[in-house]
């Protein structure tokens, strides 16, 4: 292989591992939930939805799985270009909140989740370059979270 | 899904050390993230035990599968 093809080899493998460093997750569960309710409030196709007992494919390798719970779940990993947590946190508060005070959206799904006895949660995950510093969930998010009753986990680490 | 020849490379709670990672030749960025991913789209907290097998399957502590990091990019 021309030394030239062999660098941009390693480039390529470089910039890949390299992708991906930061998406958040929101998901929303209930025996009792049915995933198509929650996609007619928020206008995004979830990465995975299924119903309690409902089979769903879960890849090439995993094949068919059965739901142990009604879930719909949404990662922001292929929806948002980039690296940065703030911008896949932005993403999803746009989805929550279309324009700023429109909250009908949030009301919808407080609605929903109160009537199938459902809950609401969202997950951030961050790897750092070495010596860089963790991002901070921005007060801004956690308030536009909070009307669903969703925890936030953070599943941060640096580069060791 | 068959596991008939895998092993079992990891069970524990929390998040498993880059030598998982290697042990099933994926970087361990890419392995954090999708195992990030199984775990909350099954319902589970990055505290809760897992089972990672060599084959890439991810189950939960009772043997039931959740997925395979394989399938994740």
């Amino acid at each position: 292989m021309p030394k030239a093809n062999r660098l941009e080899t390693c480039t390529t493998k470089t910039e890949a591992a390299a992708r991906g460093k930061s998406f958040v997750t929101l998901r929303f569960t209930g025996d009792d939930l049915d995933p198509a309710e929650i996609s007619g409030v928020l206008p995004v196709e979830p990465t995975r939805s299924h119903r309690k007992g409902e089979e769903f494919f879960a890849g090439p390798r995993a094949g068919y799985l059965r739901g142990r719970t009604g879930m719909w779940f949404l990662a922001t990993d292929k929806l948002v270009p980039g690296d940065d947590l703030h911008d896949h946190l932005a993403f999803m508060q746009k989805l929550l909140y279309p324009e700023p005070g429109d909250d009908h959206r949030i009301a919808e799904l407080r609605s929903l989740l109160k009537r199938t006895h459902s809950c609401a949660h969202a997950t951030c995950f961050w790897r750092g370059d070495p010596g860089e510093e963790a991002p901070q969930i921005p007060d801004a998010f956690k308030s536009a979270i909070a009307p669903l009753g969703a925890d936030i986990e953070t599943d941060f680490a640096p580069a060791v | 899904m068959s596991r008939s020849s895998a092993y079992v490379l990891w069970s524990n709670p929390g998040n498993p050390p880059d030598s998982v990672a290697r042990a099933l030749r994926i970087d361990p960025r890419r392995f954090s993230r999708g195992l990030h991913k199984i775990k909350a789209a099954s319902d589970l907290s990055g505290a809760d035990r897992v089972v990672i097998y060599s084959d890439g399957t991810v189950t939960d502590a009772q043997g039931e599968p959740l997925g395979n990091l394989y399938d994740e990019d």
